[in-house]
């Protein structure tokens, strides 16, 4: 079956956002593209912000509000503050926003386009380097952290609800950030989709939006050595370890060395 | 050694966490972890049972049979990967 055949078939897709800044993004989310073609070929992508070159379609947008995040010892600016606009942007039913720094590994992802779960998110991480699974508080609350790094929403009048809410707390951060008790110089899309999330559930319990399953992810201190379709090398102080799976890195540098 | 041991010790944790990623399984919209307990608890179903999801979300089996099939498909796939690449990382 031809490629675009299956587009409309399936009517769900991947969005990447990809904005400039220090760091070379173009080249990460260009990997993270190639990775998606290789474990979940039927899937169309669309890039948002640059163009990611292999991306099936893009949608143009101008760097949104600035946003500042410490990397390394410097605060430099950071541009991750659209993703609350993936609702309108997205063609498509059903559809799954990931950062350009999640790399795909497997096919795991498949299974949040085949879930009737309408908003879909991790909530535990699996600490590599440390070999902890952890939850992350919303500052000083009880309100546990939800990943933004993987989003997955349908179509619904409630989604969108969740989209509203969603810019309401980023425009009303520092609020969220005093009653919280969280800093507010640095804006988290994590902590917002979290409040916002419960704010849609009336702050009751959002156990049916978490993905089963734990989100890898390794720490700043960890470097990307090599990459592969199937693998990703690390090296950290101890030693070399290879990740087979979904995972999501944070040392960007390196990551975009390493691509 | 030590550093020998570390590493092994690090690297099955990872293929843990895969594994138990990988006992998901999707069934009509529902998701579900197909450990050893649902591989038993499915068993015990009849066509047009409701059964919770992971995300405690009811889902209508219309069909036990195949539900069971799908279950036991799962798991085994899993834990052959599982038992492959843990000969792989030991040896």
């Amino acid at each position: 079956m031809l490629r675009s055949m299956k587009k409309l078939l399936n009517d769900c897709g991947i969005l990447i956002y990809n904005f400039a800044s220090h760091i070379d993004y173009t080249t990460i989310a260009q990997r993270c593209v190639a990775q998606c073609k290789t474990h979940l070929p039927n899937i169309p992508i669309m890039s948002v912000g640059q163009l990611i070159p292999g991306a099936d379609s893009h949608c143009d947008m101008d760097n949104p509000q600035h946003n500042k995040k410490v990397f390394g010892n410097k605060s430099k600016t950071w541009h991750n503050l659209a993703r609350h606009h993936s609702f309108e942007i997205s063609p498509w039913y059903r559809t799954v926003v990931i950062d350009s720094d999640f790399m795909i590994m497997t096919d795991q992802l498949q299974k949040l386009f085949a879930s009737d779960q309408q908003i879909m998110m991790h909530r535990q991480w699996y600490d590599i380097t440390n070999d902890a699974v952890e939850t992350m508080s919303v500052g000083t609350s009880a309100i546990d952290m939800m990943w933004a790094t993987v989003l997955k929403f349908d179509r619904t009048d409630e989604v969108q609800q969740f989209f509203d809410l969603w810019k309401k707390v980023i425009t009303n951060y520092s609020y969220y950030a005093k009653l919280f008790a969280f800093s507010s110089h640095v804006i988290r899309n994590d902590f917002a989709v979290s409040i916002a999330l419960k704010q849609l559930c009336n702050f009751g319990s959002v156990d049916h939006c978490v993905i089963p399953w734990n989100i890898h992810t390794t720490r700043d201190s960890v470097t990307v050595k090599n990459f592969g379709d199937n693998k990703i090398t690390f090296t950290d102080a101890k030693s070399n370890f290879n990740v087979a799976f979904d995972c999501h890195v944070l040392n960007k540098e390196s990551l975009a060395d390493a691509c | 050694m030590s550093q020998r041991r570390f590493a092994i010790k690090r690297d099955l944790n990872l293929l843990r966490q895969r594994c138990e990623a990988q006992l998901i399984m999707v069934y009509q919209g529902g998701m579900f972890r197909c450990d050893e307990h649902m591989i038993c608890y499915a068993k015990t179903l009849q066509s047009g049972d409701v059964i919770m999801d992971t995300n405690y979300t009811p889902i209508k089996i219309s069909d036990a049979q195949d539900f069971v099939q799908h279950v036991e498909q799962q798991h085994r796939m899993a834990m052959n990967e599982y038992a492959e690449e843990y000969e792989k990382i030991v040896e």
